[in-house]
């Protein structure tokens, strides 16, 4: 790769989409997030291994699957799993962690979550967990979702979201964007249920859960800058005790993100 | 007579490919079908010029990971 000077390297990015940035973003990344303990496992892949038990003839999408966590925990239990992403170095060490744990029944496409290459009603089942807040067009990539999912067939949504209240909302994205250029917005569980319904899913169940982010962790997996972590922390230390609090932001910057695990059915027509 | 390939680390094993799985995989460049080449294991893509690889009975529809065809 060649070394750009600061405003050739501006200038190639603000030509780039956005799916190429973040393609490009989580590459390098890859390995960290197979091996992240807030990834590889949760209650959240619990509900979900629960929804997939007994669907043994099952095709199962897991949409926008990073690390692979979720195809790896759905692919025992059903016929086939599609893992799909924008990032190719990811999807490579799903291809590989898959092969290695012997789940032959998986495969990897690269697609875009917003414009998915599969026909109509194909999928039983589509999963997609810590995704949707990196996508460019979130209720698209829900409309998706819905097109390719059989109607009456399962989705189950998982993703860290926003606080109802503004300025909760607001300091965690913009830590959120100090931390990770290429992150795009969390949606309040408000948002997430309109959007669900627009699209065409049923909510069938509603779960929460609250994750602790370790400061040092979180900030390595994406290999947030030096000026960017400062930035981070500096908004954490003027932070108003509300944000303080309702983030349970700790002495080392280590604070609580908020995932909702929202199971969901397939509308008819 | 060509005798049987025994298989070793080396030798990727052929798995069966689930047929509902073919019908739905597309290449990653020109979104377009794609040929199951069962002797060579990979799955073509004519238009992009390009076999994607099928190992350990897992399709990899990547461009990166893919052979270009010599045409």
């Amino acid at each position: 790769m060649v070394a750009l000077s600061r405003p050739a390297a501006l200038a190639a990015a603000m030509t780039r989409t956005h799916h190429e940035f973040v393609s490009d973003h989580y590459s390098p990344r890859a390995s960290a997030y197979l091996t992240s303990a807030v990834h590889a496992s949760g209650a959240d892949l619990d509900a979900i291994e629960a929804v997939v038990r007994r669907a043994t003839g099952a095709q199962v999408l897991d949409l926008g699957c990073g690390g692979g966590h979720v195809s790896y925990r759905v692919a025992p239990h059903v016929r086939q799993v599609v893992a799909v992403d924008l990032s190719e170095a990811m999807l490579a060490e799903v291809a590989q962690t898959a092969a290695a744990r012997g789940l032959s029944n998986v495969a990897v496409q690269q697609s875009p979550a917003e414009a998915l290459p599969f026909p109509d009603a194909h999928f039983d089942i589509v999963l997609s967990r810590f995704s949707c807040h990196h996508w460019h067009g979130w209720e698209a990539g829900l409309r998706e979702a819905a097109r390719v999912l059989k109607p009456g067939g399962k989705a189950v949504f998982a993703d860290s979201i926003a606080a109802a209240d503004p300025l909760i909302d607001t300091h965690l994205q913009a830590i959120e964007l100090l931390r990770d250029v290429s992150h795009v917005r969390n949606y309040t569980a408000a948002e997430w249920a309109a959007a669900l319904g627009r699209a065409g899913f049923a909510i069938t169940a509603w779960g929460a859960r609250r994750l602790r982010m370790e400061f040092p962790v979180w900030i390595a997996r994406t290999g947030t800058s030096d000026v960017h972590a400062a930035a981070i922390r500096s908004l954490q230390a003027g932070a108003s005790p509300e944000v303080r609090e309702y983030l349970a932001i700790g002495d080392d910057g280590s604070f609580d993100i908020e995932e909702v695990i929202i199971e969901t059915a397939r509308t008819a027509g | 007579m060509v005798p049987e390939p025994v298989p070793d680390a080396q030798t990727p094993r052929p798995v069966a490919i689930d047929p509902k799985l073919l019908e739905i995989l597309v290449c990653p460049v020109t979104k377009g079908p794609l040929e199951y080449d069962r002797a060579a294991n990979e799955l073509i893509s004519r238009k992009a010029g390009l076999a994607y690889p099928i190992r350990d009975g897992i399709p990899i529809m990547l461009p990166e990971e893919a052979r270009a065809l010599d045409t």
